[in-house]
């Protein structure tokens, strides 16, 4: 009852001050909708990162030689490389392909042309690299075996060179080492919406995939990029086996400690991307905490004036019997409360604004149960913090004072 | 029950010091009825805030039932007042927001008392002032006449030593005066200590013992 009782008589005081009450609390709610804001764009951000790294695998591995550094031929990753990996590391291996790619340009319609990077794989690169067919057929066995001229196009190009996608059984004729080539398309796959890569302004190229047996046979193997892509095991730590695998590479290749090869590590990106954002979550959000800050001086400085207002109130209040610690409790429920709503509305406008962001983006959103209830108890300490003051201020008013009258 | 022995009441430093009370000696007893007249800016609103224990003397003693009040604390000087002193002022201070029964809980309220004691209490003093109907309005909404007698009703609600009223008729119009000077004539036929603060002769005669006050100095009148 106590509670309730100091609170009637602030509350129809504010209610006669609306627009007052509305400003003050105006900085509390601008400074927590925005911490919300933010806390649920690194969510966001953070949910973009990982469906990004998922459409590359999480626990993908890729290694490569590093161009940099003076390479000699038996340096190269080759088959052979390939066989000894999968069979030395097969307990922690799903699937693993040796990747050899031929770029080139291929000219379209309308006076353009595209970028083809023709990925040479084996069967198995469609467990390691998500690869959504929507015609035809991926690899299979037998179209390494035999060093078939086929490929597997995405639909974006489909459209482009041929003008549709059903294009199973047409042709395409490319360039290998100097002799035009056709080959066949016997698959179409879905070419996915790369938010990052729109972003960079990266789509004029397009992957197609072949046999690696295939693109080998037909080329030069010199100055083509080589590599061997795989993905291993949940329980497999990345950065331990990458540790492992190109410890056993140097030694196939008898150049230990040289340092000639490189890992693309997607487990280790991705923790490195989870620490940047977070890092940038909480820097932009300190800097809206402190806009919270500002908007409890509002409070303050409302409350200074309120106090100055109600001093008959407070003197009234006094001579019938109220004491020092009646009134600070008075005027430090009030400003705890008026913050409290403040942060209330803030916290909704936060969350709501997240959602749509997160709408938008069409990324799924994690309600952060937790932090909210953080924030709230932080609107109400900052009202009570920056509401000692001028409840200080009201207890100090001696009754006489307070009830000046003629 | 209080009694004021040579009380002095100066206000400001060195240069420019006001002396508002010099020399006051009072006596009041329980049941007197006391009426205090004087002009504006005689002194006789600072002599209600010492009576009142609002306010302390600059030099002198109070005594309140037997105790020097410059030896109680701010704190326990609140709980006298609440206990003891019921104040009824001119322009009624009651507080916006609260309703007619809000408003008389209050000086119970703060003495620690129970939720339905308070409004039971409450609500039989109001209907003692014939207020029964209006004690869940909002105190804005009453009259005059209706807000003065819930002000004394908030005034009587802790079953006070003394009633202390400050020009308490001073924003009503006649009817509503004569009713609340006729009240306090009876309150104080029932055995309620009165003690009047007014500038009207007329009123200032109900008492039984009536003084006047100018530039300080307090006579008999």
């Amino acid at each position: 009852m106590k509670v309730i009782y100091y609170l009637k008589a602030s509350y129809s005081y504010l209610l006669k001050r609306k627009s007052r009450t509305f400003l003050a609390i105006l900085g509390i709610i601008i400074g927590i909708s925005s911490v919300v804001t933010i806390i649920m764009l690194g969510s966001i951000l953070d949910s973009l990162v990982i469906s990004e790294f998922e459409k590359i695998g999480i626990k993908r591995v890729y290694i490569t030689t590093d161009s940099s550094k003076e390479l000699r031929e038996q340096d190269f990753l080759d088959m052979s490389d390939e066989i000894l990996i999968k069979k030395r590391f097969e307990d922690s291996i799903i699937a693993l392909s040796r990747v050899y790619l031929q770029s080139t340009y291929i000219d379209i319609k309308d006076d353009t042309n595209i970028n083809l990077m023709i990925y040479g794989v084996n069967n198995n690169y469609n467990k390691i690299q998500q690869i959504q067919m929507l015609q035809g057929r991926y690899l299979i066995e037998n179209d390494l075996a035999l060093k078939r001229k086929v490929l597997v196009i995405d639909n974006r190009f489909a459209n482009k060179y041929f003008g549709n996608e059903n294009v199973v059984g047409e042709t395409i004729t490319l360039d290998t080492n100097g002799i035009p080539t056709r080959f066949f398309v016997i698959g179409v796959y879905k070419k996915e919406d790369d938010f990052l890569n729109q972003l960079v302004g990266a789509n004029n190229y397009s992957i197609a995939y072949s046999p690696n047996t295939t693109l080998e046979y037909l080329n030069n193997k010199d100055d083509r990029v080589y590599g061997i892509d795989m993905t291993i095991k949940d329980n497999v730590d990345s950065d331990e086996f990458v540790k492992n695998v190109i410890y056993y590479i140097e030694s196939i290749h008898s150049n230990n400690g040289e340092d000639l090869y490189l890992a693309q590590n997607a487990e280790k990106s991705l923790s490195v991307a989870h620490n940047i954002g977070n890092m940038i979550t909480l820097v932009i959000g300190i800097i809206a905490a402190i806009s919270l800050l500002v908007g409890g001086i509002g409070i303050m400085n409302i409350m200074l004036v309120t106090v100055s207002e109600r001093t008959s109130e407070i003197g009234i209040r006094k001579a019938i019997g109220a004491k020092n610690k009646d009134i600070l409790l008075q005027f430090l429920l009030e400003s705890s409360i008026i913050t409290g709503i403040g942060g209330i509305i803030g916290i909704t406008i936060g969350l709501l604004s997240g959602y749509m962001i997160g709408l938008y983006l069409k990324v799924d959103i994690v309600l952060p149960v937790v932090s909210t209830i953080y924030i709230l108890l932080f609107s109400i300490l900052v009202g009570t913090v920056f509401g000692v003051w001028p409840a200080l201020k009201a207890t100090s008013l001696s009754p006489v004072e307070a009830l000046r009258r003629l | 029950m209080i009694r004021l022995d040579n009380v002095s009441k100066i206000y400001g430093m060195n240069n420019t010091q006001v002396t508002a009370l010099k020399n006051i000696n009072l006596n009041i007893f329980e049941g007197d009825y006391v009426s205090i007249s004087g002009t504006s800016g005689s002194g006789k609103s600072t002599l209600m805030n010492i009576i009142g224990c609002l306010d302390s003397p600059t030099a002198g003693n109070y005594f309140f039932e037997g105790v020097p009040i410059n030896t109680i604390g701010q704190s326990e000087l609140s709980t006298i007042r609440n206990k003891y002193i019921g104040f009824v002022f001119q322009s009624f201070f009651l507080i916006p927001g609260l309703t007619a029964l809000e408003n008389v809980i209050l000086p119970l309220f703060y003495g620690g008392k129970g939720k339905k004691e308070c409004i039971k209490k409450a609500r039989e003093v109001l209907e003692l002032m014939d207020l029964g109907d209006r004690i869940h309005h909002d105190s804005t909404e009453l009259s005059g006449g209706q807000k003065q007698r819930t002000s004394i009703a908030r005034a009587l609600v802790t079953n006070p030593k003394i009633l202390l009223a400050d020009e308490p008729t001073g924003n009503l119009d006649s009817k509503n005066t004569r009713e609340i000077m006729g009240l306090f004539k009876d309150l104080n036929k029932k055995g309620m200590t009165v003690v009047l603060i007014t500038h009207d002769e007329r009123y200032a005669n109900m008492a039984n013992k009536r003084y006047k006050i100018e530039d300080g100095i307090l006579q008999e009148a």
